[in-house]
C-alpha cells in the first residue's frame, strides 16, 4: 500500500512538473512570436485581376507602395498576384490594400496567404 | 534620379510649343483601358511618311511626343506635341519644317471588367489642337471625339479605336476643311521571353481605315495594313510598326505611301 502511495506521489510530481515545462514552453513561444512581430516583415499576397503585361505590374506596385507601412511590393501579371512586404510592426488593413489595387484599375481577388504575425 | 529625369522629361514635353493631329492610326495607347491613378506615360515616336501628288514625292519626318497622366482611375489627361521635318518635297505644296500646335485630350473610363481570364474596357475621349503658335498654318482648332474598346483574353489583346475629327475647324465659318473618320483595330499577343524576367515580346497587327470628307471636294477612303512589334518591360516599351498603304491612290489628290513608326514609351 505504501508502495502504491509513493508511486502515485511520484507520478503526480512528474505530471505537474511536465505540465509546468509545457506551459513554460508555450509562453516562451508566445514571447518569441511577439518579438517577431516587431522585428520581422509580414508578407501578404493577393490575387489581382486585370493585369496583362509587365507595364501593369509597375503601375500596381507604384500604387501599393504608397500605403504607409508597406516596405516593398512585387506584382506579377503571369501569376495574377501581388506580394506585399510590410514594415516591421506595421498594421495595414485589407481594405486599404484593396483600395489601392482598385486605384490601379485592377480588381482584388482572394487574399492568398500571409507570412508573419498573422500566421 | 528617376524623379529628376521625369521632371526634365515633363518640362521638355510641356515647353515644346508644338502639336500633332489626332489620328486613330498608329500604335494604340491602351485603347479602352485607362491607366492607373498618378500613372505618367511619356511616349516618343519617329514617323517616316512618304506621300505623292502625281509623280511628285513628299517625304516627312514626324516626331510626336505624348505625355499622359492618370488623374484618377477613370480619367486620363493627355498632351501631344510634335515636330515635323520636311525632307524631300517635289510637290507644289508649301510645307515647312516646324513645331506643330499642341493637342490636348481627355479620356474617360466608361466600362471595365477585370475577370480571372480576360479584361474588357470601354473608354471615350475628346480633344482638340490649339493654334497657339504664330506660325500656325490655319489658326483653327481640330476637335476630335472617339470611343475605344479593348478585349484582353489571356496573353491576347484586341484594341478597337474609333475617332471622328473635324480637321481645321473655322469657328467663324462654322465649317471644317475636312471631316475624317478613323477606325483602327490592333491585335497582338504577348510572348513571354524565356530567361528574361518581366520582359515580353508582342507581335502586333493593325488594320486602319480613314474616311475623308473634304468640304470642297469628293470624299475618299484609304487604309493601312500594319505589321509590327512591341517589347514591353515594367517601365519601358519599344514599338515598331510598318504601315502598308491600301487604296490610297483613290484619295483626292494625294497618294499615301507606306510609313514606318518607331517608338519608345516610358512608364512611371
Amino acid at each position: 500500500m505504501k508502495y502504491f502511495k509513493n508511486s502515485f506521489l511520484l507520478i503526480a510530481i512528474f505530471i505537474s512538473s511536465a505540465s509546468t515545462v509545457v506551459f513554460a514552453d508555450d509562453f516562451k513561444s508566445e514571447v518569441i512570436i511577439a518579438e517577431k512581430d516587431t522585428t520581422q516583415n509580414k508578407v501578404v499576397c493577393y490575387e489581382v485581376f486585370g493585369m496583362d503585361c509587365p507595364g501593369c505590374q509597375s503601375a500596381l506596385e507604384k500604387q501599393v507602395k504608397k500605403i504607409d507601412g508597406v516596405a516593398d511590393a512585387k506584382a506579377s501579371f503571369k501569376e495574377k498576384e501581388v506580394i506585399i512586404k510590410l514594415k516591421p510592426g506595421a498594421d495595414v488593413s485589407d481594405e486599404e490594400i484593396e483600395t489601392r489595387i482598385k486605384k490601379a484599375n485592377f480588381t482584388p481577388g482572394k487574399k492568398k496567404s500571409t507570412v508573419g504575425n498573422d500566421q | 534620379m528617376i524623379n529628376k529625369f521625369l521632371n526634365i522629361t515633363l518640362l521638355l514635353a510641356f515647353l515644346l510649343p508644338l502639336a500633332f493631329n489626332s489620328k486613330a492610326e498608329g500604335i494604340s495607347v491602351d485603347a479602352g483601358l485607362t491607366p492607373a491613378q498618378d500613372r505618367i506615360i511619356v511616349r516618343m515616336q519617329y514617323r517616316n511618311i512618304i506621300n505623292k501628288m502625281g509623280d511628285n514625292r513628299m517625304v516627312m519626318h514626324m516626331m510626336p511626343v505624348v505625355v499622359a497622366y492618370g488623374l484618377s482611375p477613370d480619367i486620363t489627361l493627355m498632351m501631344r506635341n510634335g515636330y515635323r521635318a520636311v525632307g524631300e518635297n517635289e510637290t507644289m505644296m508649301e510645307m515647312e519644317s516646324q513645331w506643330m500646335d499642341p493637342f490636348l485630350m481627355g479620356k474617360v473610363k466608361l466600362y471595365r471588367l477585370n475577370a480571372r481570364n480576360y479584361t474588357i474596357g470601354v473608354a471615350g475621349f475628346a480633344g482638340t489642337s490649339f493654334p497657339i503658335r504664330n506660325g500656325s498654318t490655319s489658326k483653327t482648332y481640330s476637335p476630335v471625339v472617339g470611343l475605344n474598346a479593348s478585349y484582353r483574353p489571356g496573353l491576347w489583346s484586341f484594341d478597337l479605336n474609333n475617332a471622328y475629327e473635324w480637321v481645321n475647324y473655322h469657328s467663324g465659318e462654322k465649317q471644317s476643311e475636312t471631316r475624317q473618320m478613323h477606325l483602327n483595330l490592333a491585335i497582338s499577343r504577348n510572348i513571354i521571353l524565356p530567361g528574361i524576367e518581366n520582359w515580353v515580346l508582342a507581335p502586333v497587327q493593325e488594320f486602319s481605315f480613314v474616311n475623308d470628307n473634304p468640304a470642297s471636294s469628293e470624299s475618299s477612303a484609304h487604309g493601312f495594313i500594319s505589321p509590327g512589334f512591341q517589347i514591353v518591360s515594367p517601365h519601358l516599351k519599344f514599338e515598331g510598326l510598318y504601315q502598308i498603304a491600301v487604296n490610297s491612290s483613290k484619295s483626292a489628290g494625294v497618294t499615301y505611301g507606306n510609313r514606318l513608326i518607331l517608338g519608345l514609351r516610358l512608364m512611371f
